[in-house]
């Protein structure tokens, strides 16, 4: 079956390829929920196809009010008004003629235009203006007959809430339904298609966005990534990106981190997360773009910070071996933040990628129970594009007698876990980090002392038996009677 | 007698607003919702002058001006055009539209246009 694209950022993907020429759909929403904005992209959309628009109002707004709107918007071309997007309104022809006269007027201008996508908005004042359940069928039959027969898509928009049993969803093809959904003190808006005949769309709730460019619907990252997109680049588990860290490398099990992998690097704040995470995209060599996804410092200041540990990563962003993508504090859509790694990814052919700080996606998720799944997809989709991932995780307790894992689903999705902790010891803390996982390879369990300084994070030489510093409660162990090695 | 203006729009409250000002300053209206009921009306009634939209159902603001410019018996009849977006059709078709009012217009324009227009005649 022949599709039509609508334009709209993210609603062909939901769609599976965007909706059938010559069938009919509802969109529907309170008002304010975004139906007139997204039904003129598809038009003008249409238009850039060279293909014509037909939208027709039976509402008292007026259309030189709603272009003016429009007019702010991205998406509008006024050169495509009237000459491929064309206003007219039925309310006339409803109040002179009937719903009779109504639908002989969508098909004469219909046919008169060629359009490919007619939007009927006022769906709603049909209803009012019928007498009678089968009064409304048959209309909307009538209508739908006429724009299969003429291979034109309509959208019928309404503020109705209309049910699943409603005579306009058993006619029609399809229901997109856009609503926005108040949590705590935030709303967040969501699009559903709970009808769609004749293939197969993305089910669930998706968020999407308003602004300048008019609607963009970030489809559920799970749902569209539920099979990575292509398949696994092959890679041995020798295969191995250095971490730019020599003795972390080797107790990795050698040469550093399996390529196509997922790591995480959990542990309390200021513990060295982000600059194992700089060191690594350091060492990136020229085959391997690398990627900087962020949340807490800004490039400026992360560039400095990169500088104060002796790592050049300005060059390495002046020549475009790098970039740093940095989010700075804000409500955000957790599949917007998805959505938006992995377009950085493909722009570029990322190859390395450190995301600092998976707590910022917890937190822009609404519903946490998706997070397992959500990150499956995740890193899935970037093991099969050949993306060896670093990304961290801040655990809460700076120093403690328990070892605080992340959500324990996170450390399976992961191919392999690094553990950092601080231990007090003699009035000074000190940084101990610890293998935990690497995938389909040995490596050293044990726990390693290490320091930052202005050369970066470093390995300090174990004389006495670190391990006996992982409790929390540091004392000297009784095989190890010498000092605990200064930084 | 008063002078008889014809407002041709589709959307019914404009077509309604626009006729109720202008009776308001003493003109008598007719009004039509499309270029084609616009010309029915033509058939039977002599009005001095029209105002109308562009983008309309079955025969538009442009399609009715050709009309009316192309039959001998109506040509002097000075025609308003109204819109939002007319594009480049004035540009394209010279002396067709007697005026241009962009929409949203303000509706004292509106009976300054019509009574500028019938008092040149």
């Amino acid at each position: 079956m022949q599709r039509i694209t609508t334009g709209v950022p993210g609603l062909d993907t939901v769609l599976g390829g965007g909706l059938l020429r010559g069938r009919s759909y509802i969109i529907q929403g309170s008002p304010g929920a975004g139906k007139t904005i997204l039904a003129n992209q598809a038009c003008f959309h249409r238009a850039a196809e060279g293909d014509q628009a037909l939208f027709v109002t039976l509402l008292s707004e007026s259309h030189d009010t709603l272009l003016q709107h429009l007019s702010t918007l991205d998406f509008y071309e006024p050169h495509h008004v009237p000459q491929s997007v064309y206003y007219i309104s039925a309310l006339g022809t409803l109040q002179r003629e009937g719903l009779d006269g109504v639908a002989r007027l969508l098909r004469e201008e219909t046919a008169s235009r060629k359009a490919s996508l007619l939007v009927f908005d006022g769906l709603l004042n049909v209803r009012d203006a019928t007498g009678s359940a089968p009064d409304l069928k048959r209309f909307l039959h009538t209508v739908q007959t006429q724009a299969a027969f003429a291979g034109c898509t309509i959208l019928m928009l309404t503020s109705a809430q209309l049910d699943d049993q409603s005579p306009e969803h058993t006619v029609v093809d399809g229901v997109i339904e856009l609503g926005n959904m108040v949590t705590g003190v935030r709303t967040v808006r969501r699009l559903q298609v709970r009808k769609f005949r004749g293939g197969a769309s993305l089910e669930g709730l998706h968020q999407f966005q308003i602004d300048q460019r008019g609607v963009t619907i970030f489809p559920r990252l799970e749902a569209q990534y539920a099979l990575p997109s292509m398949e696994d680049e092959a890679s041995s588990p020798e295969d191995r990106a250095g971490t730019g860290i020599q003795d972390l490398d080797a107790i990795m099990g050698g040469g550093g981190i399996p390529r196509n992998s997922a790591t995480l690097v959990f542990g309390p704040s200021g513990i060295g997360k982000t600059t194992l995470g700089l060191h690594f995209l350091a060492a990136s060599q020229p085959d391997e773009p690398a990627l900087h996804y962020g949340f807490y410092e800004n490039p400026k200041r992360l560039l400095s910070k990169a500088t104060a540990l002796g790592l050049d990563l300005r060059s390495q962003v002046g020549k475009g071996q790098l970039e740093i993508m940095w989010h700075p504090p804000g409500e955000r859509l957790l599949d917007a933040m998805g959505q938006g790694l992995l377009d950085a990814v493909a722009r570029r052919g990322v190859k390395r990628l450190f995301i600092d700080g998976l707590g910022a996606f917890e937190r822009a998720a609404i519903h946490l129970p998706r997070l397992v799944e959500y990150f499956t997809a995740l890193t899935s989709e970037l093991r099969a594009r050949g993306v060896t991932t670093v990304a961290t995780w801040e655990s809460r307790n700076i120093v403690g007698g328990s070892v605080e894992t992340p959500a324990p689903e996170l450390s399976s999705i992961v191919d392999n876990l690094v553990y950092m902790r601080f231990v007090e010891w003699r009035a000074r803390m000190h940084r101990l980090m610890a293998v935990v996982k690497v995938r389909d390879s040995a490596f050293d369990q044990d726990l390693h002392h290490f320091c930052i300084t202005k050369h970066g994070l470093e390995f300090v030489p174990q004389k006495d038996g670190a391990d006996a510093l992982l409790s929390g409660f540091a004392h000297r162990s009784p095989a190890a009677a010498g000092e605990v090695p200064s930084a | 007698m008063a002078k008889l203006v014809l407002v041709v729009d589709d959307e019914v409250l404009i077509a309604e607003l626009t006729g109720e000002v202008l009776a308001d300053a003493g003109y008598r209206v007719l009004l039509a919702h499309d270029g084609r009921e616009a010309l029915e009306i033509l058939e039977r009634e002599k009005p001095d002058a029209i105002i109308t939209d562009y983008m309309m159902p079955r025969l538009d603001g442009l399609g009715l001006a050709l009309a009316v410019s192309a039959a001998p018996q109506l040509r002097h009849l000075p025609v308003v055009l109204t819109s939002a977006v007319a594009g480049d059709v004035l540009e394209r078709y010279p002396g067709v539209f007697a005026r241009f009012l962009q929409k949203p217009f303000d509706l004292t324009d509106i009976v300054a246009t019509i009574s500028g227009l019938l008092r040149e005649e």
